[in-house]
């Protein structure tokens, strides 16, 4: 039996035209309820696109060359590659700082060699001597002839002082240690350090 | 399984999935679909802007550490107070392409973007909406906030997209193991910066509201300090220090110090918790110079969700409370809001309150701007289930709401995503003098 408040239509009578273009109705967006079976569906969900975010992001990058082209040449830590640095120092650096290892870069080595006894008995200008240093952005490198640069050893600042100088790069070293104060001890690096020529160096005002 | 039936069971995955949206497509109103529009507009806009330039400027800036290359370099780290969580997920970015600009910030901006995913999900589950996801994905996605710490080296991203994890975890736990996992996550994020403990807050809240599991099972959140610990452990191994069970204790103690002692020294970009919903002194996180122009990632918000966000996470609680206080008011809230609704603004706007007490009570000068990035992701989820709500009674007024969204995000794009900018161009946008870096 038809409800008394819905109005029938006679079947001879023709249907009603559709109106144009019918709006449709906006539907209730209300998710059912969680099923217990699903607990980590949802985490394994979220956990696969981190994967998958980070795998596509790392084949753009690699595939459109962006990760080993432009950043690493912008940076200068590559082989051949002259970049602006800032350490800060004192004045006993000179003396504290010092590496160890057989290795010789185009003239340039450590004050000691891997056995840490002295690499020139004679000593070496400070233009071939590889000294560590951290930049300011705490980088580690091995670097020469920061000192004989600066050409000004009797009138350095007392207190800690910022340097800036070019960096060549020349190559990098793993075999090394690497001694902080002048009677501490050295400590190996384990992981390749860049090595490379200071020059111009200026103490900023 | 053959291996032709998982191609064939994928495919059909697939096209049911495309049909699914298809039909809902179809279910919308035309307003609705403008809006859908816009809101996808958004999404794939800040996924762009958060992809492009990313290597530069090619040096550190701003707190962009170096400790994810100690780690690998086995050095001691000097500079860093906070657990090594956050860097050792960075580096894997360096190990993927080296130890450059792109290396560097590779796994901040894929957490930047999953932040955007895990917002998605946990709209989705907390209001039972999926129109509330897509707006709190869109949301999120177009906001400078999150824009800028994607682009930066920064382990607050990291952080946040933890913390919603976590609390995205207990929302679906309904056994023991939900809530172990929960716990694991939580002692995750807690090992990314201490000030993720105060997620417990929430968490422990929806176990009490959502009552899906026991209310016994929030010992399992338990689990997070030994988490914590383990990771410690392996943060100071692999940067060649003592890693010991009190090797681990004396360094975390010393960090707390230090973290405590730093809250004594005044600090120009400190900015005090109660300025942060205010927008007073946005921080420009990174910053690049090129002869006459300037890249800007400034971390101001979108103002459109901004200022509503922070409004609707106070008002909707203190409402919700002024209600329940007197008999004749009581049937107003009802009227607007159901019970799984109120839950849900309980929880977020828990989440906002909590993540901003240790900065309230104990931390001194040393609070800064994007202290607030992870209470604010609580927010922009509470506003875009408000938004969600509404545009079943006014799609117009949210289509004009998301329209304006969009242009207010137009016009701060460029100091959001670091184009080249004169100090004009970009100080029509930094409008403010505590906006300028």
């Amino acid at each position: 039996m038809a409800s008394p408040s819905v109005p029938e239509t006679s079947p001879a009578a023709p249907p009603p035209a559709a109106p144009p273009n019918p709006e449709p109705v906006p539907q209730p967006d209300v998710l059912p309820p969680s099923k217990v079976t699903g607990e980590f569906n949802v985490l394994c969900y979220t956990f696969l696109m981190l994967f998958m975010v980070s795998f596509v992001i790392w084949a753009i990058y690699s595939w459109t060359g962006y990760g080993q082209r432009y950043a690493p040449h912008a940076d200068g830590w590559y082989k051949g590659g002259t970049r602006s640095i800032e350490v800060t120092l004192v004045r006993e650096d000179m003396q504290n700082l010092a590496c160890a290892s057989d290795v010789v870069f185009e003239g340039m080595h450590c004050a000691f060699r891997a056995n840490q006894q002295p690499f020139d008995l004679q000593g070496t200008e400070d233009r071939l001597l590889l000294r560590p240093y951290y930049t300011v952005d705490q980088v580690l490198f091995l670097g020469a002839g920061l000192w004989s640069s600066l050409g000004m050893t009797g009138q350095l600042p007392k207190e800690r002082f910022s340097i800036a100088c070019n960096y060549h790069m020349v190559g990098s070293l793993k075999s090394a240690s690497l001694r902080w104060q002048a009677t501490g001890p050295f400590a190996p690096v384990k992981d390749a350090v860049p090595v490379g020529l200071l020059t111009e160096c200026v103490i900023p005002q | 399984m053959t291996p032709a039936k998982m191609v064939r069971g994928v495919v059909e995955t697939g096209r049911a999935a495309w049909q699914d949206a298809v039909d809902r497509w179809g279910a919308l109103g035309r307003i609705q679909r403008i809006t859908s529009c816009l809101l996808a507009f958004m999404i794939v806009g800040g996924v762009i802007l958060r992809v492009q330039g990313i290597g530069y400027p090619p040096r550190n800036t701003f707190d962009e550490l170096p400790t994810a290359q100690h780690m690998l370099l086995g050095v001691p780290d000097l500079q860093d107070y906070h657990p090594p969580m956050g860097k050792l997920l960075g580096t894997i970015g360096l190990l993927l392409f080296g130890y450059n600009s792109v290396g560097r910030r590779f796994m901040y901006l894929c957490f930047g973007l999953q932040t955007v995913i895990v917002g998605f999900w946990l709209a989705r589950q907390i209001f039972a909406s999926r129109r509330a996801a897509w707006l709190a994905a869109a949301f999120m996605a177009a906001d400078g906030f999150f824009i800028a710490h994607s682009r930066t080296a920064f382990i607050d991203i990291m952080l946040v997209c933890f913390i919603m994890w976590s609390v995205l975890a207990v929302l679906e736990a309904r056994t023991w193991r939900g809530m172990a996992v929960a716990g694991i996550l939580i002692g995750i994020s807690t090992s990314i910066k201490w000030s993720a403990a105060q997620a417990l807050v929430p968490a422990i809240l929806i176990v009490l509201l959502y009552r899906r599991v026991p209310w016994y099972t929030i010992f399992w959140f338990g689990l997070s300090p030994i988490v914590h610990f383990f990771i410690w452990m392996l943060g100071l191994h692999l940067m060649g220090h003592a890693s010991g069970p009190m090797d681990v204790v004396n360094v975390i103690f010393s960090s707390m110090h230090s973290l405590h002692d730093l809250g004594r020294y005044d600090n120009p970009l400190a900015s005090a918790w109660y300025t942060w919903p205010l927008l007073y002194h946005p921080i420009v996180v990174k910053l690049s110079s090129t002869g006459t122009t300037s890249r800007y990632a400034s971390s101001l918000g979108n103002l459109v969700f901004w200022f509503p966000a922070a409004l609707l996470v106070v008002g909707l609680p203190v409402a919700r409370g002024l209600t329940a206080w007197r008999a004749s008011w009581r049937r107003y809230w009802p009227a607007f809001f159901d019970a799984s609704f109120t839950k849900a603004v309980l929880v977020l706007a828990s989440g906002w309150v909590a993540l901003q007490i240790l900065f309230m009570v104990s931390m001194g000068k040393h609070s800064f701007f994007y202290h607030y990035l992870t209470p604010y992701a609580f927010a922009i989820i509470l506003l875009a289930g408000v938004v969600a709500k509404l545009e079943r009674c006014w799609p117009r007024a949210v289509l004009a709401y998301v329209t304006l969204s969009v242009l207010v995000a137009l016009y701060f794009v460029p100091v959001w995503g670091e184009f080249a900018l004169t100090l004009q161009e970009a100080n029509r946008r930094l409008i403010f003098l505590p906006w300028r870096p």
